[in-house]
């Protein structure tokens, strides 16, 4: 369920944003928005993100540097990479550098909605292995 | 056309095709954000509900179809980005069907691609090699009869990559019919021939209703 799974959308086509945005948010998830990379990093690093669905193409900071960045500085949010034909590559060379998946855009949908809640359940997994993981050491070192 | 007028046409329809699809999907997700919106409470009989949810189906329909036009529009444009690249005859024979698509159905012709079994990757000047192949296919289209289809295909003969442009149900020679000729409606392109390194048969004399374009 995609209840309290909190995507950024990111994409300097400020209209598609807005209507992607709301069509996520009737869908169950809680959509914050951004229109050039440096502000989804801003919003990466201030707000509680699970997965960002980042153009690959936009002016200033492209997609691939922004993915980049977003890993550097949160290495378990997810990134989906919204690509257009001719940039099809540069969604390859991204998911080579940490991106769940790429989607063609126009995207669909349904397409869009399965791919944020597989980088979603992906992220958790990682968690919580994360999670178990600090539980072994602690109690490894206490001695219990 | 140089070479340089060509890579500059390219670069200008590919970034405007990019753009049109920008707009699509903008106008893709807002139809879609209404029908989401419509849908909410379908039961209710809200003046001109239905006819708003038809409307707004239409549009996603008709761009889905433009986008498919922009994509071809788009790889057209990148056939022109270099004068020499390697290319997947499966991919191109496709792109042509469908950039011919529109001259076939006003000649009242099927047309369609049927891609060989295996990638046929060659190096060539993917941008010429359409214009050849469309004069092919126009060629084609003239001779073929109303209500009729027509193939294109790449296939290897004796062992060499080719496409075959030909009226259903004739298949490509396996081998070159020793009888075959050059089509001469298609004699204006006998310049290019040499530059792509092809010749193109006439397999009427064969019994074969179709055209060989055999890559060197």
């Amino acid at each position: 369920m995609p209840d309290g799974v909190k995507v950024l959308v990111v994409d300097d086509e400020e209209p598609f944003v807005d209507a992607l945005a709301q069509r996520l948010e009737l869908r169950g998830f809680t959509v914050l928005t951004a229109f050039n990379g440096d502000a989804a990093l801003a919003v990466v690093q201030e707000k509680p993100v699970d997965v960002v669905v980042l153009d690959v193409l936009m002016p200033g900071k492209d997609g691939v540097e922004t993915l980049r960045e977003i890993k550097q500085n949160k290495p378990l949010v997810e990134v989906i990479m919204l690509t257009g034909h001719a940039t099809v590559e540069t969604a390859i060379e991204g998911m080579r550098l940490g991106a769940y998946d790429y989607l063609m855009k126009p995207t669909d949908t349904d397409d869009l909605v399965t791919k944020i809640n597989k980088a979603h359940g992906r992220k958790s997994d990682h968690e919580e292995r994360i999670r178990q993981a600090n539980i072994d050491n602690l109690l490894r070192t206490r001695g219990w | 056309m140089s070479q340089k007028e060509i890579a500059f046409t390219g670069r200008i329809i590919a970034s405007l095709s990019h753009e049109i699809k920008n707009v699509l999907a903008t106008i893709k997700e807002s139809a879609g954000l209404m029908e989401d919106i419509l849908s909410l409470r379908p039961e209710t009989d809200a003046p001109h509900q239905a006819r708003l949810v038809k409307a707004a189906g239409n549009i996603r329909k008709q761009v889905d179809r433009g986008v498919d036009v922009v994509m071809g529009l788009n790889r057209f444009a990148h056939s022109m980005d270099e004068p020499m690249a390697q290319i997947d005859l499966n991919e191109l024979t496709a792109q042509m069907a469908f950039l011919m698509q529109r001259f076939a159905h006003k000649s009242a012709i099927g047309l369609s691609a049927a891609p060989y079994s295996e990638p046929l990757n060659i190096v060539t000047d993917p941008f010429r090699l359409e214009m050849l192949l469309a004069a092919a296919l126009d060629v084609c289209l003239t001779r073929a009869d109303k209500g009729s289809g027509l193939v294109i295909q790449p296939c290897r003969v004796e062992g060499r990559p080719a496409v075959w442009i030909g009226a259903a149900p004739d298949e490509p020679p396996d081998t070159l019919p020793p009888t075959v000729a050059f089509p001469e409606d298609l004699f204006a392109l006998k310049g290019d021939l040499e530059h792509l390194q092809v010749n193109i048969y006439d397999c009427g004399s064969a019994g074969l209703h179709g055209v060989l374009i055999l890559f060197k």
